[in-house]
This record gives structure tokens, sequence and C-alpha cells, in this order.
């Protein structure tokens, strides 16, 4: 398949790709890009030495003996591989930094004039300090609740006035199924949905403004979608269609960046609006 | 082990005997007066109270309990003391209870002090709720959190150990009958030794328990925190003696709370060195989103019969869980939950060590609910003569060791004890049961 920029990689992200080349090329805390960055001046870096770089798989990260934190580990917090508990074998952790804030939350929350926010997702995806955080500096009342309890997430809602619920797309639509036998389903101005990239998921109709994130890691989002197809890439990222796949790289300096990292799928279609992506595997 | 922490010197340093009375009379005038909220004086108000109550603790003990109800059934912000921008989060109690859970305020992180994590902590995997609050508290600490549910099925434990294993942890934060859970998994996949430091929380750790962590986790440090959802947190913790001891014993905080002693039946005052006693909550500062006021918590504590003789001196307590669901209330009297897996921990002869207690009240012919526990054991070697079992428990606490209910009316024992066979699977639990305890290797 021929190769395409999802968006054309302009001068300012190719500086911004140069400083993050720079950070991982001997990287003192984490060796896992070492290799391959090796002979690279960070200095002259271009999408061409990008696209000349082996990508980077999963399984690499996954199999790495050592850190993929690039910070010390203090300034870090880690995230898990796995959305889902049955997937224990597969397991390993990556990170963000531990002042890292939720861009879309932080937005989402001067946009509408947010007055209490929830997130009810896994507990184990470790995104509570971070939206707890995010909440605090927005000066936003908020709870972390966890994805099973749905009741309470209605009655949080109905007795404190919450206007934004970060949560998945199934929890979504048993909460505002609750909402509506109450009456009340217009009291959330703001969904927040967390899907897997590439993992082809219902999004329920909600009442008011629904933002779908595609996450390649839990908590790790690449972009954002209005109908949870089109994929429109966050920018921290710069995604580009691959053969057999995709791949995604950090144009910030991550606790754990991607460097061409290789999601394999199928790119459905790829244009300004979105690209549409598959991952294998999804179910 | 040397404990030097943020927070921690309400268990270890020296406290002086505060003035109570001045100070309910300062929460108490501030919730009657406050523009915030009517809450207490619609509750109190009609009392007709003077200014400067209460004049004496005999006094302050007239004043009516609070109940997690009463609160509940007022409207959130109506119940609020603080402005709203003040109010930085929101947690609900755990209904490990099984009363229905109350979503209380909470101000921006810092009012209220975080769980205290003992100096040495590195890498500590919480199982509980609000662990994002600690989290900051534990990297003041230079520790790292990471937080994890508690695990319902085997492929949440394996999720658990893959985690563990990757991460490292020296330390758990969560339930002992969890930890006890995951301590074999731990141990297949090597991660167990690294393990020195337990903190534990959400629920009562029984004796057995306690003897269960020691073995299993190779005499670890063992931090028995004592906490409140509805109020400040955790206000119970051990000074270095108790640790020393590794025992569960804990002191009490008075610094942000009062904390009365009350028969649980009558409410009426009650010396918790002489009997179990039920603990009612008062907060002591004027800040708190939700302060109490003789709020019945449901707990049940022992205190020592000597002081500590620590330097923080007072008494220690013995938790005893909660007076809904860790006591077995009939018409003819109580048994104490814990008295009762001690019970069965005497039949080591021929009940294994994988056991639960289940409590179910059923309709019986005259349609009324009366109580029944179930103990499911598995047997030690070979078979088990459940009966025998069932009759050796059943002397101790003048139940009866029956089947059916209609038998032990008709021998004058209110409460039959049924003794089966243990099986390890999903139960769909009737609206009127509970598990009293569980106990696996």
């Amino acid at each position: 398949m021929e190769k395409q920029s999802l968006h054309s990689f302009d001068e300012a992200q190719e500086k911004r790709l140069r400083k993050v080349f720079t950070y991982v090329k001997d990287n003192p805390y984490s060796s896992v890009y070492r290799d391959r960055l090796h002979g690279v001046d960070p200095g002259t870096a271009s999408t061409e030495t990008l696209d000349a770089l082996r990508p980077v798989t999963i399984e690499d990260l996954r199999s790495h003996e050592g850190t993929l934190l690039h910070v010390p580990e203090e300034q870090a917090r880690y995230l898990v591989s796995e959305f889902d508990n049955d997937e224990a074998e597969s397991l390993f952790l990556v990170g963000e930094r531990n002042d890292e804030r939720w861009t879309s939350l932080d937005a989402s929350i001067r946009e509408h004039d947010i007055k209490a926010a929830v997130i009810a997702v896994s507990r184990n995806w470790q995104l509570g300090a971070r939206f707890y955080e995010t909440c605090r500096a927005c000066e936003v009342p908020c709870a972390v609740f966890s994805h099973r309890d749905v009741p309470y997430i209605a009655r949080l809602i109905e007795e404190v006035g919450v206007d934004l619920v970060i949560t998945t797309p199934e929890v979504a639509r048993a909460v505002n199924a609750i909402l509506v036998e109450k009456g009340i389903e217009r009291v959330v101005k703001v969904w927040i949905l967390i899907v897997e990239l590439g993992v082809r998921t219902d999004i329920p109709e909600l009442p008011g403004a629904t933002i779908v994130e595609h996450h390649v890691f839990p908590g790790i989002s690449v972009g954002t979608s209005a109908d949870g197809i089109h994929l429109v890439p966050s920018d921290e990222y710069f995604i580009q269609p691959e053969p057999g796949g995709l791949s995604v790289t950090s144009l910030e300096k991550h606790a754990v960046p991607f460097i061409r990292l290789f999601v394999a799928g199928s790119v459905r279609s790829s244009s300004g609006s979105g690209i549409s992506f598959e991952a294998h595997n999804s179910e | 082990m040397h404990i030097g922490l943020y927070w921690f010197r309400m268990f270890t340093v020296p406290v002086e005997s505060p003035d109570m009375l001045a100070r309910l009379r300062e929460i108490f005038s501030f919730v009657m007066s406050t523009e915030q909220s009517d809450f207490y004086r619609n509750r109190f108000g009609y009392l007709g109270f003077s200014n400067d109550f209460p004049h004496s603790l005999e006094e302050w003990n007239k004043l009516p309990v609070l109940e997690r109800n009463d609160i509940v059934s007022v409207p959130f912000w109506d119940r609020t003391f603080v402005p709203r921008s003040q109010v930085m989060c929101f947690r609900h109690t755990s209904g490990t209870s099984g009363r229905k859970p109350l979503i209380t305020p909470r101000r921006a992180f810092g009012d209220y002090a975080a769980a205290p994590t003992l100096a040495g902590v590195k890498r500590q995997i919480s199982f509980l709720y609000g662990w994002y609050i600690s989290e900051k508290a534990r990297r003041i600490n230079g520790a790292i959190v990471m937080n994890c549910y508690y695990p319902e099925s085997v492929e949440d434990c394996k999720y658990v150990t893959a985690l563990a294993k990757r991460f490292r942890p020296d330390s758990l934060l969560g339930y002992p009958s969890l930890l006890i859970l995951l301590a074999p998994y731990f141990k297949e996949a090597g991660i167990l030794k690294d393990i020195r430091i337990l903190e534990l929380n959400g629920e009562r750790c029984s004796e057995t328990q306690r003897e269960a962590l020691m073995r299993l986790y190779n005499n670890p440090t063992v931090f028995n925190q004592f906490s409140s959802s509805e109020s400040a947190g955790v206000y119970g913790g051990p000074c270095t003696k108790i640790l020393e001891r590794s025992s569960l014993d804990f002191h009490l905080s008075g610094e942000y709370l009062m904390t009365e002693f009350v028969d649980p039946e009558t409410l009426l005052p009650a010396d918790p060195r002489i009997e179990t006693c039920e603990t009612l909550q008062t907060s002591l500062t004027t800040d708190q989103p939700l302060p109490l006021i003789r709020y019945r918590t449901g707990d049940l504590l022992e205190a020592s019969k000597e002081e500590c003789g620590c330097e923080r001196g007072g008494y220690t307590f013995t938790s005893h869980g909660r007076a809904d669901s860790d006591r077995v209330k009939f018409l003819d009297g109580v048994i104490a939950v814990g008295k009762l897996e001690e019970a069965l921990a005497g039949c080591k002869d021929s009940v294994g060590i994988d056991y639960e207690a289940h409590y179910y009240e059923e309709a019986c012919e005259d349609g009324v609910l009366r109580g029944r526990i179930v103990l499911h054991v598995a047997p030690k070697d070979g078979g088990i003569d459940l009966m025998s079992v069932a009759h050796r428990i059943a002397e101790r606490f003048m139940i009866s060791a029956i089947l059916s209910y209609k038998e032990a009316v008709e021998h004058r024992f209110l409460l039959p004890l049924t003794v089966v066979p243990l099986k390890r699977k999903a139960r769909s639990f009737a609206p009127k049961h509970k598990r009293l305890f569980r106990h696996s290797p």
C-alpha cells in the first residue's frame, strides 16, 4: 500500500520531531530506541529519517528488558498496556509524566463551563490520578468511580449535578439509560468516551457533546473522533498509514515516547477528515 | 522499622489532653449558626439548646445520634457546609457495610491527611478506593503507587499478578482477605519475597487472618489502619510498639475527630475497656464539608485494659468489625462472627483451612424472616462428618446444629447452624444474605 501522510508533516512538526529524536537518542533512562537511532543525527532528522527507521512493534516494547520510561521513575506514573483483565500474559508497563494533564478534559471544562466531573473506567487503567489533578487545576470538583458502579454513577450525577463523564461507551450507555428513566439525561453536557485504537465499538447516542478518544494503551490517547470511526490525530502525535497498519510517532517528550510504533490493522480510509482504522483481532 | 512520616505523628507523638468541651462547643455553635447549611438546625433546632451547649459531656450525650439515613435523605448540597467552590472531590462509602452508600464532599487534597505510608515503602500496589488521593502523599514520601481492582475471578488474580510481576512492589495496601487470596499467586510468580510491608484497610482483620498473612508473606510488617469513609479517612494506626509486636491494635487520632463509645443496643455511653462498643464520631474542626455530630459509624471497638506505654500514650484499640455485619443478631442475643471463626478454626482436626460463612434470612412457614448461619467447609483429609462439626461449634453458642429452622424452634434454639461442603463458584445471593467471613489458602 502506498504510504500516505495523514497530514502534511510541516516544518514546525519536523522541528518537534528533532527534539523528540534528541530526547530519545542516548536517553539515560531507557535504551529502547538506542539501536534504532544509532547513526541518526537528531539535528537534521526529517520525515525521511523517520521513514527509514524500522517500525517498533508493541511486542518490541513488551519484550524490552529494562524500563520504557525516558524520565526518572519518580517523575512518572505507570500505565498498563492492556485494556482487559484477560490479557494478563501480554501485560507490560508504559507510563506518563506525573504532571501530565488531560487535554480534552481540560478543554471541555473550559468550553462547557463544567461544574463537576466523574471518571468511571477500570481502576486498573491508572487514570484516576491524572483525572483528579486535571480537575483540581481547573478547580472543578470531581469523583473517581468504578466502571462497575453504574447505579452510583447515576446517583452522583443526580445528587451532585455532574455534567462531564469520562467512561467507556458501554458504561455510558448503561448510565444514560438510568438518567433517561429519571428524566435527567440532559444534566450531562459532555461525555468523553475511551475506546481502544482500531477496535470497532458501538458509540451510543448520547445527549450533550460526545468526544471519543482513541487510546493505543489505556490512558494514551492518540486522537479523537466524533463518530468513533474517523480518528483525527492528537497534536502530540504523528500518525501515518503503513503497509499492514499504521504507525504512531510522538511529537512531544512523552514519558514513554513512540517512534514509529506500529499497530497492525487495516486503514479503511485516510483523508483530511480523519483516518478510519481497524486493528487486527478487533472484535 | 523507622516510622518518620508526613502525618503519622498522630499515632506516635504524645498528645496533650484537649479541652474537649471547648471544642464541642465550637463545632456545635458552628453547625447551628453557619449560613452554608440548615442541616443541623433542622435536626437540633427544636431542642432549644443554649448558645454555650454543651456544659458537660453528660449533656452532650443527650444529643440524638446521627445515622446514615439521616444524611442520605437530605439533598447533597443542602448538607454541604462549605461553598461549592471549596469542594474538590466526591467520595462514596464503600458499601461493604451493606448500607446504602453515602456520597460525601471532600476539600482539596491536603486538608485531609492521606493514608500514611511507612518510610521505606518505595513501590506500593493499592487495592483501595480513593488511592488517587493518597498517591500524591506517597510521592511526597518517595513512593510510587499503582492501583488495582479487587479481583473477582481467577483471571483478575492473574492480571494483578502480571502487573505486580512487572512493577515489583514492596508493599501492598488493601483488604486482609484479598492479600491472603493473592499470596499463592505472588509466590508462584516469584515476587512474594519482595513484599515487606502490608497496609491493611477496608475490612476488619481477624487474628486468624493476621496469622495467615504473617505466614504467607514471611513475617512482613503489618500496618493495620482504621478509617472512616464518612469523615477524615484514616484516623487509626499503630505506634512503634504495636508494629514491633506485629499486632493489629491501633491508636485513634483525636485531632480531627472525637470518638465516643456506646453500647450498640442502647446507644448509651459505655467503657470500651470493659466491653465491645460501637463508636460515634464528632468532627472537631469547622472546615469540613460534612461535619459529623455523634455519627453512628457501626464500627465495633474494644480498648486495651492498660495504656500503651509508647511515647504517644493512651489506650490502644482492637476492631471487632461492624455492628451490622460482624455480629449475627437474633432474638435472644448476639453471636460475634469472629468468635464463630475461632470456633471453626478449633475444628482443625477435620476441617481444612478453606471455608466461608454466610448468614441467610429465610421466610419460615409463619412468614416471618429468621436467621440461619451456613458454614461452607472443605475437609482436611478424606471425609468429614459435617453434622459432628456443626454440633461442636453450635454447642459453644447455644444455637442449634440442625438443618431445618422448624426443628430449631421446636428445641427453642432460635438460630440454626448448618455445615455444608464448600463449593467455590459464584453464588446468587438471596436478598437477605451476607457473607460473614471467608478464608482460603
